[in-house]
């Protein structure tokens, strides 16, 4: 209502300094066009409103209509549940190569304390060595790999095994616990510094030893297709075998697509775990493609930058942000449909900033 | 014919559009997503202390940590976790075990060492790692003397910066400006240099003559400055190695607001003539000043493009004090600043991309930035008293002071200050008294 007074006064104040003006040389023409003119506004006061009011519903329903119809078949997926089978079978062959192999790695490491941190990592070759250069401080920079050429040959092996053992063993637990319960038991771990320190020790041998290895080994492959080959390539006859029978059923009625809803609520999520480097020069223009494997039980296993040949700095460092968006807390695990693993196990996101800047 | 040719054409691309369908059929089409979003938080980043095999390593390990992590948090772009949290002690000297890092949601962790060479020296050795990923984003080692080690923890720490963000970092670098104390009557006034974080404070004069407006050489090496030492203000040249002083040429007049060329072989100023203020340029080498502006009006606080090839300055020429960008070496100048109220000490950020400036406007004032074409114009923060914008060297981060009001013969107070090109993240720099005009030096390399 209080639209339709506003413009009822300011078509008239316009109007009366026109009138005035020609009343005293043309006072009939005058009066018929200013009554002309007030007749139309009228009109358009009156046809104009109601024209308002209806275009909101209209554009409302197919809006709603979508949702209603999309619903439906999300939730038919889910009645196959995937995490029993993909919790239990990761465990599995986690358990037989970590022990034995990787003991043996870390003898020679403890005696120096500080380089034992070098000989496991140390040789990234790809990255370090074109940065080694560009600083020269008054101390001259060298490359850590240099040293460490140290250690394992017997580490290939057990390498896919301990990764997963990395991804799997955090991942499993956030599942069931809260954030809140996390913070606690984040207390207690600070309440019982000694007991804790000792607890995880006996029991991070076998996550201990992974890490290191799996890293050695990674190193050793020099670039990062490679490495990724390596790993994905054991578990995903597992897992895809685990993701077969399940989604036998579900697969078929769906065709090959997600619906929008579905695609939504894993963009959703991935807003809130893309921290957007904005500061940078040109942020905006910024895009960047990210290939993701993900699991059947829905965590990203391998994240890969498309067009990785860049040298950029700062599309490297952008590249980098949003491929650790897989791997934040908030994203693991993804949301993804249950019933559908044969259509997101193998994901491409293209990740840019213009909304934000 | 014709039309029979052009359906049997369109027959066949039809076919041919359809056999591409069927063959790409049987794959199921790869899952494509745009994420248009994100967040801006800081990244949790882990920094354990770094480890050593003596008490006195072990000690400077916890100290390189700390200077690390303040550098980095202080830039608002990361939060270091508190080292209570952490789970594996990586100290011990084993390499990190990222499910540990991830259950603290750490996305970036550094680990490092120190260790003695036996000659007095140490090695300081650091890695950065990207926990998600589990795989090392950098590693240098650096070795030096032990007084040095504060240098190094600054150098780390633009080595994480850098490899996080894609830009330069800023964290080696000084700051010299002006330092203040006294009634507002007999106001001393020093120079005075320090870290970027407050560290190592050395005042230059001792406060005999009034200094003002320093500013460095691109080498980090030599500050000009406006000086009263000689009775009248004129442009001087110190290194700051040596403490020598120098006056820039022995013109009639005032000389004022120096600042070095990008590449620093020229000093550009402002010299008072006859009522009016012009602009000069003065090779270091001959010592041959030469006028770049022209007239009677006041044209003040010239400030180089990078690429050394334009100039902006202030000028009053059109009525009031607006920005003007000319070629350097001189000529017509074109106005940029267009709002309302004044502008002044505009400083052309180091990547050339933006303008820095102070406005006052409606009894208030700002310190904003603009592009080189005037467009875009973005006020950061606003105070009874802000002045004196310049930029850390990355053109990411902007230093300024602000002041209070004066009253009862006290001299106002003021503060150096920081904050980030988006407005964010406004932070106070440490000085033992009152400080403005600051200038950010290039990196220390």
């Amino acid at each position: 209502m209080s639209a339709i007074t506003a413009e009822r006064s300011v078509p008239p104040a316009a109007a009366t300094p026109e009138t005035s003006s020609a009343s005293e040389r043309m006072p009939r023409s005058s009066i018929a066009l200013s009554a002309g003119l007030h007749i139309g506004l009228f009109l358009l006061i009156l046809l104009g409103l109601p024209n308002l009011f209806r275009h909101k519903p209209a554009e409302d329903m197919p809006i709603a209509v979508d949702l209603v119809t999309i619903a439906p078949e999300t939730r038919a997926t889910q009645l196959n549940p995937f995490r029993p089978k993909p919790e239990t079978k990761p465990e599995a062959p986690i358990a037989p190569p970590a022990p034995k192999p990787e003991l043996k790695p870390e003898p020679p490491v403890p005696a120096p304390p500080p380089s034992a941190a070098a000989p496991p990592p140390a040789p990234v070759p790809p990255q370090p060595k074109p940065e080694v250069k560009p600083t020269p401080p008054p101390p001259p920079p060298k490359p850590v790999e240099a040293q460490a050429p140290t250690p394992p040959p017997p580490e290939p092996k057990p390498r896919h095994e301990p990764q997963r053992v990395v991804h799997h063993v955090p991942r499993a637990e956030p599942k069931k616990t809260d954030p809140a319960a996390f913070e606690k038991m984040l207390k207690n771990l600070q309440a019982k510094k000694p007991e804790t320190v000792e607890a995880r020790k006996p029991e991070t041998p076998d996550s201990k030893k992974p890490s290191p290895a799996a890293f050695d080994s990674l190193l050793k492959n020099l670039t990062r297709e490679q490495v990724a080959e390596a790993d994905d390539a054991p578990p995903r006859p597992h897992k895809l075998a685990a993701a077969a029978a399940p989604s036998s059923q579900p697969k078929a009625p769906l065709g090959a697509q997600l619906t929008a809803s579905e695609m939504d609520l894993l963009r959703e999520q991935l807003y809130h775990c893309w921290n957007v480097p904005i500061g940078a020069r040109d942020a905006r223009d910024l895009v960047i493609e990210i290939r993701v494997s993900v699991g059947p039980d829905g965590v990203a296993q391998q994240a890969k930058i498309i067009d990785d040949g860049r040298v950029d700095p700062i599309f490297r460092a952008a590249a980098e942000s949003a491929r650790r968006a897989f791997f934040a807390p908030e994203c693991t695990p993804l949301r993804v449909p249950a019933g559908k693993y044969e259509l997101w196990k193998d994901l491409v996101v293209s990740f840019s900033p213009k909304d934000l800047l | 014919m014709t039309r029979s040719f052009r359906m049997l054409g369109a027959l066949r691309m039809a076919l041919a559009v359809l056999a591409l369908l069927l063959a790409a059929s049987p794959a199921v089409a790869q899952l494509r997503l745009d994420v248009t979003r994100g967040k801006v938080e800081p990244m949790p980043i882990a920094i354990p202390p770094f480890a050593g095999s003596s008490a006195d390593e072990s000690k400077t390990g916890r100290d390189i940590a700390q200077v690390v992590s303040a550098d980095l948090e202080r830039s608002g772009l990361f939060r270091p976790l508190d080292p209570q949290s952490f789970i594996q002690n990586v100290s011990a000297g084993e390499g990190p075990r990222f499910a540990d890092w991830r259950q603290i949601n750490a996305q970036a962790l550094v680990t490092g060492s120190i260790q003695g060479q036996g000659d007095g020296r140490y090695r300081v050795e650091f890695r950065l790692w990207d926990v998600g990923a589990e795989q090392q984003l950098a590693g240098f080692a650096y070795t030096t003397t032990r007084q040095n080690w504060r240098r190094i923890a600054h150098i780390i720490a633009d080595e994480i910066y850098k490899r996080i963000t894609g830009e330069e970092g800023y964290f080696d670098t000084r700051i010299v400006y002006i330092a203040e104390s006294g009634p507002a009557e007999h106001r001393e006034k020093r120079l005075a240099l320090m870290d970027q974080d407050g560290a190592n404070h050395q005042y230059l004069t001792d406060g005999r003559a009034l200094v003002l407006t320093p500013r460095f050489s691109p080498s980090a090496q030599e500050i000009t400055y406006l000086s009263y030492a000689g009775g009248t203000p004129r442009v001087y040249l110190r290194n700051i190695d040596s403490g020598q002083q120098e006056a820039l040429g022995d013109f009639p007049g005032m000389t004022f607001a120096p600042r070095f060329s990008p590449e620093g072989n020229r000093i550009v100023f402002s010299r008072t003539q006859n009522g009016a203020s012009n602009i000069y340029a003065l090779d270091l080498r001959t010592r041959q000043p030469m006028r770049l502006t022209d007239g009677n009006a006041i044209d003040t606080t010239p400030s180089y493009a990078p690429d050394s090839s334009r100039i902006v300055f202030n000028s009053d020429r059109g009525g009031s004090q607006q920005l003007y960008v000319m070629n350097a070496s001189g000529g017509e100048a074109k106005r940029i600043s267009f709002g309302s109220g004044k502008y002044g000490t505009p400083v052309w950020s180091p990547r050339g991309d933006l303008i820095a400036f102070t406005k006052i406007d409606g009894g208030s004032f700002y310190i904003g930035v603009m592009r080189p074409d005037g467009s875009g114009e973005r006020l950061l923060t606003e105070d009874f008293l802000v002045e004196g914008p310049t930029w850390a060297p990355n053109g990411r981060v902007l230093m300024y002071f602000r002041g209070g009001r004066s009253g009862g013969g006290r001299a106002a107070s003021s503060r150096l200050f920081t904050i980030d090109l988006t407005g964010s993240n406004q932070r106070e720099v440490n000085t033992p008294g009152d400080a403005s005009d600051p200038a950010w030096s290039p990196l220390l390399r």
